[in-house]
Parts: C-alpha cells; sequence; structure tokens
C-alpha cells in the first residue's frame, strides 16, 4: 500500500458520494447503534439507512437523510451492501468528533459500487484521515410488516418519561411488559424481578404525552435483553413514539436532534415474548 | 495543565541547543548492557563507603511558586514524567549535574518489554534553586537508583487541582538508608504551616558504573521529523489501536509523518504534513534537512 495513495486515488469517482463538514451528526447517531458489529447499510437518494439486527427478533434502523449532508450525489437508486459497523464507528471518531469549541473534522464518503470498499475522507485543521472499509453481501434483513393487521396502538410522549422508566428497569428481571390501553392505567410498563414486581403508569393526560391514540388494550412481554439495546437511542432522542400492533410486536421510534440542529429517526422493532398461556 | 507545560519543557530545552546535536531518547532497541543493576545485595557494602553521601553531598533543591500575572499559580513539577517512568520501568536512575537533571532507563522494563530511555530535564523549568555537590569537584555529578513507582506516589498531589502545594524542597539525605527527602508545605486552616514529608530510598551509584548511563549515540537514520501535538497523535493512536495490534510509521524528510492500519474490516492512515524538522550538525546520515 503506498503510502501517497491518497494523491493517487480518483476521490470523485462512483456511484456515490457524500460530504459533511461536520462528522459529529453521523458519528453520534451511529453509536447508538452499535449493539452489534455488522450492519446492513442502503444508499438511496433521501438519504443512508443503516439497520442493525439483533438475533433475528429485534432490529434497529437508523435514516440519515439528505439534510445532513453539504453534497449527496447517488448515482443508482438503491445500493445496499453490509460492513463493520464497529470499524465504521472508530474511523468517523478518528479525531474524536473534535474538542469542544474547535472546528469539528469533515468527512466526505465515497462508494465505487459492488465489491469496492466504502472509502471515508476525514479531515481536521490539516490532518487527514483516509479509510477504506471492506463491504460484503448484504444480509437479508427482517421484515416487522407493522402495518399488516390495520390495528395499532400509538403514544407519542418526550423522551425524559421514557427515559427514567427505562433505564431504571429491574435487572434481575427477564422480562419487561407494556400494557397499553384505552382505559386506565393507559400505558404500563412492568417487570418481575427477584425481589418481587414493579409497576411504572404513564397516564394519557401527563404533560409530557403529546399524541395518545389507543384503540383496545394491548399487553405484551418482552425479552429484556432484546429491550436494552434501545436504551441508547432513547437517551439521545428529545420525543419517543411506543407502537404495538395486534400480534404484540413493539415499535419505538426516536426523534434526534443531532448537534447541528437537523431531526433524525432511528426506530427500534422488538418481538414479543412467545406466551403460553394468560397470565 | 501541568502535562503539556511538561512536555513543552523537554522540547525546548531541545532547540535552545540547536546548533549542537539535539538530544533525543534513545533508539527503541538500546544495546543491553551486561552488568544489571540488581546489585541489592551490595547495598549495605556501597553506603558504608559511599563517596556521595559522605562527602557532604547534599543537594538541596527547592521549588516555590512562581506566579506571573498571566498564568494561574501553578508549581511545575515533573509529576507526568514520573508517572511515565513508574509505567515503563521498575527501576531508573536519576543523574544531576549542575544544570540538568536526566532519567535514564537502560534494561528494557518488565512491563511489555518496554524501550531504553533517556530523558533530560533543565532544572531551571522546574526549580527556583538549585545547590548540589557531586562526588568530586572534577566529577561533579550524582547518580542515583530509585523506583520511579514510589516517587510517583508522593507527586501525585500535584495532580489533584484541590490541594494547592506552596513549597517543595528535595534533598538528599541519609537516614537509615540514602534517600530523596521530599518536603511539601501545605496550606492549612490552623496559622500552623503543615509539612509533608516523604522519604523515597535511593542507591547512589559509584563513579565506576557512571560509564553504563551514557548518553546513548544517535544512531544512523534515514528520517526525522518532530511529532505532531500529542494529544491528536494519542487519539488517533487509541482509536487506531481497536482496529488493529501493529501500526505501521512513515516519515520522510519533507515533514510528513503517516500512521497506517490493517485489519480485515478497515484499512486506514492518516496523514500528518508539515510537521517542524529538527536541524542536524554533525549527522551520521547523509544529508541536512531544510527546516
Amino acid at each position: 500500500m503506498s503510502i501517497y495513495r491518497q494523491e493517487e486515488r480518483e476521490i470523485n469517482d462512483g456511484q456515490f458520494r457524500a460530504k459533511t463538514d461536520n462528522v459529529k451528526n453521523i458519528l453520534q447517531i451511529l453509536k447508538t447503534m452499535n449493539f452489534r458489529d455488522q450492519a446492513n447499510v442502503v444508499l438511496s437518494p433521501s438519504g443512508i439507512k443503516v439497520t442493525v439486527e439483533n438475533v433475528k427478533c429485534a432490529q434497529a434502523n437508523a435514516f440519515i437523510e439528505t439534510d445532513l449532508f453539504q453534497e449527496y450525489e447517488i448515482e443508482e437508486e438503491m445500493v445496499i451492501f453490509k460492513l463493520n459497523l464497529t470499524s465504521w464507528i472508530e474511523c468517523l471518531n478518528i479525531f474524536g468528533g473534535g474538542s469542544a469549541g474547535a472546528a469539528s473534522p469533515s468527512l466526505k464518503m465515497v462508494y465505487r459500487g459492488h465489491g469496492y470498499p466504502l472509502v471515508l475522507e476525514l479531515e481536521e485543521d490539516g490532518v487527514v484521515t483516509d479509510c477504506e472499509i471492506k463491504t460484503e453481501e448484504p444480509e437479508d434483513t427482517l421484515d416487522f410488516d407493522f402495518f399488516s393487521t390495520g390495528v395499532m396502538n400509538k403514544i407519542i410522549m418526550r423522551s425524559e418519561c421514557l427515559k427514567e422508566v427505562f433505564t431504571d428497569l429491574d435487572v434481575t428481571s427477564e422480562m419487561m411488559e407494556i400494557l397499553m390501553s384505552p382505559d386506565a392505567p393507559y400505558f404500563r410498563v412492568s417487570t418481575f424481578g427477584n425481589y418481587g414486581t414493579s409497576q411504572t403508569e404513564i397516564s394519557m393526560e401527563s404533560e409530557l404525552v403529546e399524541h395518545f391514540e389507543c384503540k383496545q388494550t394491548l399487553k405484551q412481554r418482552y425479552r429484556m435483553s432484546l429491550i436494552k439495546p434501545s436504551i441508547k437511542p432513547l437517551t439521545a432522542a428529545l420525543k419517543v413514539s411506543v407502537r404495538m400492533d395486534a400480534r404484540g410486536f413493539l415499535c419505538l421510534q426516536f426523534m434526534i436532534r443531532t448537534e447541528s440542529h437537523h431531526i433524525c429517526f432511528i426506530e427500534y422493532f422488538c418481538c414479543p415474548e412467545e406466551e403460553d398461556g394468560d397470565d | 495543565m501541568i502535562s503539556t507545560t511538561t512536555t513543552t519543557a523537554t522540547t525546548t530545552t531541545t532547540t535552545t541547543t540547536a546548533i549542537c546535536q539535539p538530544r533525543t531518547p534513545p533508539p527503541p532497541t538500546p544495546t543491553p548492557t551486561p552488568t544489571t543493576t540488581t546489585t541489592t545485595t551490595t547495598t549495605t557494602t556501597t553506603i558504608e563507603t559511599h563517596p556521595i553521601i559522605s562527602a557532604a553531598g547534599e543537594i538541596v533543591v527547592s521549588n516555590t511558586l512562581r506566579h506571573t500575572p498571566w498564568s494561574p499559580l501553578t508549581l511545575h513539577s515533573p509529576t507526568d514524567i514520573i508517572g511515565s517512568l513508574a509505567r515503563l520501568a521498575k527501576l531508573c536512575v536519576l543523574r544531576i549535574t549542575r544544570t540538568h537533571l536526566y532519567f535514564i532507563i537502560n534494561e528494557p522494563g518488565t512491563v511489555h518489554r518496554a524501550p531504553g530511555l533517556w530523558a533530560e530535564l533543565d532544572q531551571g523549568h522546574y526549580f527556583s534553586a538549585v545547590t548540589m555537590s557531586g562526588v568530586s569537584e572534577e566529577h561533579n555529578e550524582i547518580f542515583l537508583e530509585f523506583e520511579p513507582d514510589k516517587l510517583s506516589g508522593t507527586l501525585s498531589v500535584f495532580k489533584s487541582n484541590n490541594i494547592a502545594v506552596r513549597n517543595l524542597k528535595i534533598k538528599l539525605a541519609k537516614k537509615l538508608a540514602p534517600c530523596l527527602t521530599l518536603e511539601m508545605q501545605m496550606p492549612s486552616f490552623s496559622e500552623h504551616a503543615r509539612t509533608v514529608v516523604h522519604d523515597v530510598p535511593v542507591l547512589p551509584l559509584p563513579r565506576r558504573q557512571w560509564h553504563l548511563y551514557q548518553e546513548p549515540e544517535m544512531p544512523h537514520f534515514s528520517a526525522s521529523v518532530y511529532l505532531p501535538p500529542l494529544k491528536k497523535l494519542r487519539h488517533v493512536v487509541e482509536r487506531m489501536k481497536s482496529l488493529s495490534s501493529s501500526l505501521t510509521l512513515a516519515a520522510n524528510r519533507q515533514g510528513t509523518l503517516v500512521l497506517s492500519v490493517t485489519s480485515d474490516a478497515a484499512n486506514v492512515s492518516t496523514y500528518f504534513r508539515n510537521l517542524n524538522m529538527p536541524t542536524w550538525v554533525d549527522v551520521q546520515c547523509s544529508s541536512v534537512p531544510l527546516l
């Protein structure tokens, strides 16, 4: 590998090119998703979608829209590949995302096409870092088919209250139960730990609840280990929407405001725990 | 911050003596010396007959608070250097001359095959007053072997921002055994000053061993460059550490330094350009670079 290949490379050739002045935005979003090493990446004219799956039972998707970038060009309708998310984050973080007050590093990304690595160029104060992240064939991702039954309970609330609930969950409990209902208690999170059952309720009349739409009472249990990865994006979010469909699938959507005041969304799907009978 | 001033201290020392051959730490693979410094068995005998102690070779280095209108009240202390020494090796040699302090580690340390080290510090940067008298007029130097870990513990008080040490005095004394006595005056609530005294044991080295601790020779080199700001360099290296266990370093004589790592998942290279280069006179390399 020639040391000076930075000059040799035709940095402007390829299927996809994007440039941003502030790498911190993307870095912040990707860091919340890093509960697995591998991620599927979809590049499209509307932006970048990053998908991380958890043992085929849970899935996180981050949507990084084009308005986060100063330049965004793509020649295909859709480009999909798989890469090592942890390495991508380490590369984006090579300059530490800039120190407080100092100019933050700029980022250029280029993808030449199938089989080529994702090429990054970061620059801060005259120091340049080149990265080549190897890409692989994308994996099939789950389609949670969320709207199929047509029935859905939805609550949109400010993230503070859910943050408190989720970060204080009883760690000795294997399961977490969520209840969403048009009648009291409206929204309840329960855990069943070694020392007892703990329940937290949020009323629809609470001022932190912005939108409440529950047609029927739905109650489901989820494995704590599958819910835990959602705490990171929740901590970074301003608002969260909690949706549950008739089959018991859970969808959490996090609205995150980046450092440069752009809005990004991360959604987290989770399969319910199979139950043998009613409790 | 003490750490940044300490690092600049060593670099300014070298640039003021630009005409002479700049002194830098020895190369990573120093020539191992056959006689090791594990002279514990002969410790007692050397003390009795040691010329330094018996000839009233007392060194008193006192460090009083410096205050300039534009800088905060800080005491310069080689705390960070000693901390790094402690991580590199169990034993270190302190050489004291009229004007300088030297820290010398000869043997590779027990920690991860650490490299040898030769550090030169200007006394005036750290201490406001130094008096020393060595073995003799002709050889006016003192060589002390000590455990940097022990000294680091004492100096760690300087790291804490809450405790403002007013005064630090370091003396070489013989109590039960030879030691460096550090006397620190700390603020106290009562009218009486509070003095904390730490004794760090040292082993004075006899003159016949001094040749083992001389300045290492500069090897033949192809490229030389001043490192970029260490904070940035350290951050890049730490990120690269998580990608691969080995790093490639490349440099040329135009002030470019390149760090690269390769792993299964990614290849990363960082380019530092327009770095300063030291000037060399009396060189063993083929040409003198221009700054």
